[in-house]
């Protein structure tokens, strides 16, 4: 029930105080982007440009042929990995596990980066054909592009699969069969279609996070014009102060993720079948010759999304001249680079990615705090904002903050804020939504139970109901902290000479093709992101994917 | 030969055997309850009919012929299960038209009988409703209708009433023994509640670790049960350690119980003396009368507890032991805390069983 503000509470003043920072950092840019589409002072109206600017529409053209052939072929890795997975138990399942953690824990600049040294112009698998008089086709371009792509989303399928099959009622199977079905047509007749809206909806997710592709795209698509590629290429040269194309390039890309979602909610309210939760389906083995190729093809899919670790390792440790990499001659230097002659980018990605999460696990606990126990008029509003991010690609969300906040009545470019407000911004959702799961399980009679025992409410909150959101706050923080450091393509955009973070810095190294220093401080940035990973769950036994 | 016969069934998951030598003869027609508690292995019996589960050993045959090499899509079985399981992407009439699509039978066909099955639940009104929106007992009855329409040769029935409320359950199991009696299909039907079992079976078997305790009729297993373990699952009974005095050639002996003498049947084998004194409370009337009557116990109320049409009592005999008495009738809680009372029981309803 929605109440009337009552202002003798903290409460309402603490809604309103966080509705004023979301529409300021959150909706205050959108609407600037949409509205510097139409033409700033004497530049003309960004629409127009676009209709006659061939490189323009034929990049929103190519992202979504592009973004229709990964998720194509994301479905066709990950759903049958999902299955065998969830159905079987087989040799080297156990490997398979690990594949949500590797797409938290590989930046995309990095994967991007890898693929090039192992299938590139002058890449490791491309050199050892050659010197067998075989030449590989160029990797830049769409070749490259959905190779990498693939790699690196379908594990979103595999995971959103896997845990519908898990949850699927296994009597419905057996209801099929004792009505006369054959065990493999009730999975299509019944199966099929109770978790179609599941891979539907993860599809859709690699679809969007296709089209929002800043890292993979420029570093791969070389010549091929896409939408967050071209998108970049306007921000660069137009810079803040008459900002038109990227708005409008911006605003096409805000506008293709809204209607996939507003698809993938129409399917999802169509297929909203209330299934009694019943038991799944115990995993049988498979052994003999058709265990060992489920192993091994599942296996192969999970050691391909793991060669970026290992090339990124040795090329680290590899000596090199400009872009020429001497592999089999082993250094030290690059490692020195990182941490003694050019250590600015850690110590930026550190401090920036520590206060982003400090202050959004913070600003989320209490405001879904607000959203879930105190509602009132303006929770709501809290509530669809914050999750705007999820909508916005990490491009969109740097154009925004510039074009807000370049000059006017607060000009943070240049800045360490807009560093943190950049990374603060973009990976909110993830507090939210982690606190928001825990607190509707926290039930009210607790709190209540503080209340009647004398506890004033704010001391109720950080008394009981924070210590019980514990768990969930650490695996907040930590999700927040590992998509904070891997990001890119927001902060890239915010970024002013020396507050580069390892990402940038990673990324312009690869452009200048210094590949071994930039495997070095891939590496590096590896580390941050994984050592807290382990830390939590092996020293504090977080659970680091309770929300996913 | 028996309708459904199961021989010497076993079952084992790894190291765990669940079924021991399981045996069971099912007449045309028969409504079959296997009643026991949960993890006894009656669901897995179930199963093993269905051709879900693999029998480890043992014989398993439908109207003479061995099920055993038929996978369950090819054995005509119909199956009700404990969550519904209905196909939430389906209508209640797609739901029921299932079996007979799989089968290949002409829509007019499927028609009619989906119709002829709704219209047997009372719920043709509802063909176009989705699952999510009817409540579990109706979700049930389309599960009923869903099993039967293909007109199997046995019905299956996994706890069909545990997910339900109360009343809705009452009401059910009366409709699925109406509807099971106007089709004469054979049921085996698994439950843990007694009152099921008792109210809508022709055979109940108490089922116990894997294995039938007591085969029998409802009124066989409640008035007669054979183990104290029968007597103590189906019903609330005093189970009393006894010795008896002597053995009658009619069937009764004579026990010595608190200071009193009583008369019960005895279905101890010849020259065994120890035994188990089984009295169930409702058998036992409670009186004022200070003197001495045949059949009586006398004792005294140490515990009384009213609920609404009758009163459970704890009466204290002059050995100590502590009896259940359930008083009904007029004025049924008028024995006060500490009043002497005798408690007296027809030599019928006292039964001494092995221990």
């Amino acid at each position: 029930m929605i109440k009337a503000l009552d202002l003798r509470t903290p409460w309402p003043w603490l809604s309103l105080a966080a509705l004023v920072v979301l529409i300021t950092f959150i909706l205050y840019p959108l609407v600037n982007i949409l509205t510097a589409s139409f033409g700033v002072g004497d530049v003309e109206n960004g629409w127009s440009r676009l209709l006659t600017d061939p490189r323009g529409l034929s990049a929103i053209v190519n992202t979504l042929i592009l973004a229709a052939i990964v998720t194509c072929t994301c479905v066709l890795i990950g759903v049958p990995l999902a299955y065998v997975t969830a159905r079987y138990r087989f040799f080297g399942k156990s490997i398979i596990a690990l594949l949500p953690l590797i797409t938290l824990v590989i930046p995309e600049v990095i994967s991007a980066q890898t693929w090039l040294m192992a299938l590139g112009n002058n890449g490791l698998i491309t050199r050892f054909f050659r010197d067998f008089g075989i030449h590989l086709p160029s990797f830049y371009g769409w070749f490259g592009l959905i190779t990498v792509m693939t790699f690196v989303y379908y594990t979103y399928v595999y995971i959103g699969t896997v845990a519908s099959i898990s949850g699927f009622d296994v009597h419905l199977e057996e209801a099929a069969q004792s009505l006369g079905t054959s065990p493999a047509r009730s999975r299509i007749k019944v199966m099929l279609p109770v978790i179609l809206p599941s891979i539907l909806a993860s599809a859709l997710l690699v679809f969007t996070m296709v089209v929002g592709n800043f890292a993979i795209s420029m570093i791969l698509s070389n010549q091929l014009p896409l939408l967050s590629v071209v998108t970049y290429q306007a921000a660069v040269s137009e810079g803040g102060a008459a900002p038109v194309m990227q708005s409008t390039f911006a605003t096409v890309s805000v506008v293709m993720v809204m209607l996939i979602l507003f698809f993938n909610r129409w399917i999802v309210s169509r297929g909203r079948f209330e299934i009694a939760q019943g038991r799944g389906a115990r995993p049988q083995p498979i052994t003999g010759w058709k265990g060992a190729a489920i192993g091994l093809a599942a296996s192969f899919i999970v050691v391909v999304s793991l060669v970026p670790l290992a090339v990124i390792a040795v090329g680290a440790f590899t000596v090199s001249r400009g872009p020429v990499m001497q592999w089999g001659n082993w250094t030290l230097a690059n490692m020195e680079r990182v941490f003694v002659t050019a250590p600015q980018p850690l110590v930026n990605s550190l401090i920036y990615a520590g206060a982003a999460t400090l202050i959004g696990v913070a600003f989320s606990a209490v405001v879904s705090y607000l959203i879930i126990k105190k509602r009132n008029a303006v929770t709501p509003w809290l509530d669809y904002i914050s999750s705007v991010p999820l909508a916005l690609s990490g491009t969109v969300l740097g154009i925004g903050l510039v074009v807000s906040f370049n000059a006017g009545w607060l000009p943070l470019t240049g800045t360490a804020t807009i560093m943190v407000l950049a990374l603060l911004v973009r990976r909110l959702p993830f507090g939210m939504r982690s606190a928001q799961a825990t607190l509707y399980n926290i039930p009210n009679s607790i709190e209540e139970a503080s209340i009647s025992l004398g506890s004033p409410p704010l001391r109720t909150f950080f008394k009981v109901v924070l210590p019980m959101m514990g768990p969930a706050i650490a695996s907040a923080a930590i999700l927040t902290w590992t998509t904070s450091v891997s990001e890119l393509s927001a902060s890239i955009l915010v970024y002013s000479g020396g507050r580069e973070t390892l990402t940038i810095q990673v990324f312009r190294l690869i452009g200048s093709n210094l590949m071994a220093y930039a495997s070095a401080y891939g590496l590096v940035l590896i580390a941050v992101i994984l050592i807290p990973i382990v830390v939590a769950t092996k020293v504090f036994k977080v659970d680091v994917f309770a929300s996913k | 030969m028996s309708f459904l016969t199961l021989q010497n069934i076993q079952k084992s998951f790894g190291p765990v055997q669940v079924v021991h030598n399981f045996d069971m003869a099912i007449e045309k027609g028969e409504f079959v309850s296997f009643l026991g508690p949960s993890g006894c292995g009656k669901t897995t019996i179930l199963r093993m009919i269905a051709g879900f589960e693999k029998p480890s050993g043992g014989t398993l045959t439908i109207a003479g012929k061995d099920q055993r090499p038929l996978k369950p899509n090819q054995r005509n079985i119909g199956m009700v299960f404990q969550a519904y399981a209905l196909f939430p992407n389906m209508t209640v009439h797609d739901n029921v038209a299932f079996g007979l699509k799989v089968a290949g039978k002409a829509k007019a066909e499927i028609d009619a009988r989906v119709k002829e099955m709704l219209a047997l639940i009372r719920l043709d009104h509802l063909a176009d409703r989705f699952p999510y929106q009817m409540s579990g007992g109706q979700q049930q009855r389309v599960a009923l209708a869903r099993a039967l329409a293909v007109k199997p040769q046995l019905l299956l029935l996994d706890e069909p009433l545990s997910a339900l409320d109360a009343k809705i359950r009452v009401s059910l199991r009366e409709e699925i023994r109406l509807i099971q009696q106007k089709l004469g299909i054979t049921t085996v039907f698994v439950t843990h509640d007694q009152e099921e079992a008792l109210s809508m079976s022709d055979q109940i078997g108490v089922m116990n670790k894997g294995k039938v305790e007591q085969l029998g009729t409802p009124k066989e297993i409640y008035s007669t049960p054979r183990t104290a373990y029968v007597a103590d699952f189906v019903g609330a009974a005093n189970r009393i350690d006894v010795s008896i005095s002597d053995a009658n050639a009619d069937g009764t002996a004579h026990i010595q119980l608190g200071g009193a003498s009583i008369l019960a049947r005895n279905t101890l084998p010849a020259a065994t003396r120890d035994g188990i004194l089984i009295m169930r409370p409702e058998d036992l009337r409670l009186s004022a009368n200070a003197s001495a009557e045949a059949q009586a116990l006398p004792g005294t109320v140490v515990k009384r507890q009213y609920l609404g049409g009758k009163t459970s009592y704890k009466l204290a005999l002059a050995d100590d032991t502590v009896i259940s008495v359930e008083s009904h009738g007029d004025n049924h809680d008028g024995f006060d805390i500490g009043t002497k009372v005798m408690a007296t029981i027809d030599p019928s309803k006292a039964v001494v069983i092995a221990s």
